[in-house]
């Protein structure tokens, strides 16, 4: 269960340990409880409940009235940093082109 | 609660919300008496309650010509200035032709006194707008205030004010019906703005005395009758460190901030103007003022960003429940916020029998409210509960900027962090971005339930 996040720092990359049906980081504990509901248990001893939701590759994590935002770098891609995304203009081969009757295309870029 | 909603045709605001024909067909279509405007859009547009008066409908709001008087801020200040209530120093300047005007700015500007305010006599929303503190800086404020002005609302002309510092902003809600009668519900402290638009109001204020109450409250009615004002109004005012009050402008429509008054007073604002606009008398007694209630707006915008606004999915939309707790909004969760429309989300509200309680109220409700998706100014607006000012009650117009002179930022909690990112790593390995990570509140796995949906509100 390891799992590569980037972060302002470079990748962070987190290896989860499990307890029971949760799972274990830097003395959190996470629990999932009936119907995906996420209870964490800070080291300092607080509870809370999480609330999560992934778009695109960013998971959005609400916990004790805070909202962080990771993006998760998929495996086998190059890091968020190089990436981050798409990139204009887009890497590739241009394989067909339709156009209207009556108008041209012009090629500028080779 | 609208039991019929038509949509309107079209891509643009201007297309949609602002097509003054297409409203008044589509009230005319579903065999409507009347339309309310609402707030924004044509809520102070003089020609549409005329058009609306004219198709035979009744148009709830006061009159073409009080709007008018009202939405020039020029005129405003004219007629305040006749009916004796006190507006802030300094001068109109009615020149048409641009370098006259400029050369007239300059002039009065010598005999306002600096620091000073350049403002657009159609303005609104601080577009046309200047604060100027050195002679030196005048003329390109000035020209720039007039070229914004011109191209925001196709008229450039320019009054000046002087810029009372340390100042706050209260606003007096006033009603009146068609019998004659204008009372006040009143004030709201709406100090606490970011590029002068409100973003946490209250009421009541938290320094006022029922002297000072009565006095503004006078003075906002007197406002109103100087231009036979019928219907829900709101007068607004800076109140200076020494106690003296200014008006500043009124607004001829229902505001934003209109449900603090209504938890306070327990008078149904919107239900007084059907009322009134019916021709009957309001039905509202006595000013007794109750407890106290807190609005916060809730914008998608990164506060952490110069409050730049901000797009994307509404993939979770969870607000706080609870008594005391109020929400307005136009938006459930699954909607996309697009950068065609105001990125106001949702207005939070509160009562508590204190202030102090309110505030803890407030703090609670914004520590449960859920938006994920799309970046909003909740842990902004929490930050703020938690502010000295806030706290003492001794904001001013200028809080935010002395708070954050080099922008806010969210304060850093590297323990929250890492459980949030336990929590990030957790669900991917659970798979849990392919469905709900918690079922929506009221809904579970039973067949689908028609009264889950009956107190969601429509755009």
């Amino acid at each position: 269960m390891q799992h590569t996040f980037a972060s302002s720092d470079g990748p962070v990359e987190v290896t989860l340990a499990r307890l029971g049906d949760g799972f274990v980081l830097e003395g959190h504990e996470l629990t999932v409880h009936n119907r995906g509901r996420l209870q964490v248990r800070l080291s300092d001893g607080r509870t809370s409940l999480a609330h999560v939701a992934k778009v695109g590759d960013v998971w959005w994590v609400h916990l004790n009235g805070r909202t962080f935002r990771w993006e998760r770098i998929e495996p086998g891609s190059s890091s968020a940093e190089d990436e981050s995304g798409l990139v204009a203009p887009m890497p590739g081969r241009c394989s067909k082109c339709s156009l209207p009757r009556a108008m041209s295309l012009r090629r500028v870029h080779r | 609660m609208a039991d019929e909603a038509v949509l309107l045709n079209g891509e643009t605001i201007g297309e949609t919300y602002l097509d003054q024909a297409q409203i008044i067909a589509a009230a005319a279509a579903t065999n409507a008496t009347a339309i309310h405007p609402g707030f924004g859009f044509l809520s102070e547009r003089a020609e549409f309650a005329t058009a609306v008066k004219d198709a035979g409908l009744i148009w709830i709001g006061p009159s073409a010509e009080a709007i008018e008087k009202m939405g020039d801020k020029m005129t405003a200040r004219q007629t305040m200035r006749a009916a004796g209530v006190p507006v802030i120093p300094g001068e109109e300047v009615e020149e048409d032709d641009e370098h006259a005007a400029l050369e007239a700015l300059r002039q009065a500007s010598e005999r306002v006194g600096y620091p000073l305010l350049l403002k657009a006599s159609s303005g609104g929303g601080g577009k046309g707008m200047r604060a100027v503190y050195d002679p030196a800086e005048f003329d390109q404020a000035a020209a720039g205030a007039r070229r914004e002005a011109v191209a925001a609302f196709g008229d450039g002309r320019i009054y000046i004010e002087r810029l009372l510092s340390g100042s706050k902003h209260i606003e007096i809600q006033v009603l009146a019906d068609q019998h004659g009668r204008t009372v006040h519900l009143g004030e709201r402290e709406c100090s606490v703005q970011r590029r002068h638009q409100k973003v946490f109001e209250e009421a009541p204020g938290p320094t006022m005395d029922p002297e000072l109450r009565e006095a503004m409250g006078q003075a906002a009615v007197a406002a109103a009758e100087a231009v036979d004002y019928v219907g829900a109004g709101t007068v607004e005012f800076l109140l200076s460190p020494t106690g003296e009050f200014f008006f500043l402008e009124m607004n001829t429509r229902i505001q934003v901030e209109h449900p603090v008054t209504e938890l306070v007073t327990g008078v149904d604002i919107v239900r007084e103007q059907l009322r009134i606009a019916e021709g009957q008398p309001m039905s509202c007694g006595p000013l007794m003022i109750r407890g106290h209630a807190i609005e916060v707006r809730l914008y998608a915008e990164d506060a952490a960003n110069g409050f730049l606004p901000s797009i994307g999915p509404l993939a979770v939309f969870r607000p706080p429940e609870g008594s005391g707790i109020r929400l307005d909004t136009g938006v459930r969760e699954g909607d996309d916020v697009t950068p065609n429309y105001d990125p106001m989300l949702a207005k939070l509200i509160v009562w508590a029998p204190s202030r102090p309680e309110a505030l803890q109220k407030m703090r609670r409700a914004l520590d449960e409210f859920v938006v994920l998706g799309t970046t909003t100014n909740i842990e902004f607006l929490r930050d703020l509960c938690d502010a000295e000012p806030v706290v003492k009650g001794s904001t001013t117009t200028t809080t935010i900027d002395d708070l954050w002179p080099n922008g806010w930022n969210p304060p850093a909690s590297p323990l929250l962090e890492d459980a949030a990112l336990l929590v990030a790593a957790g669900a991917e390995t659970l798979g849990l971005h392919r469905r709900n990570s918690v079922a929506p509140a009221g809904i579970n796995s039973e067949p689908a339930n028609p009264f889950n949906t009956v107190q969601r509100r429509f755009p």
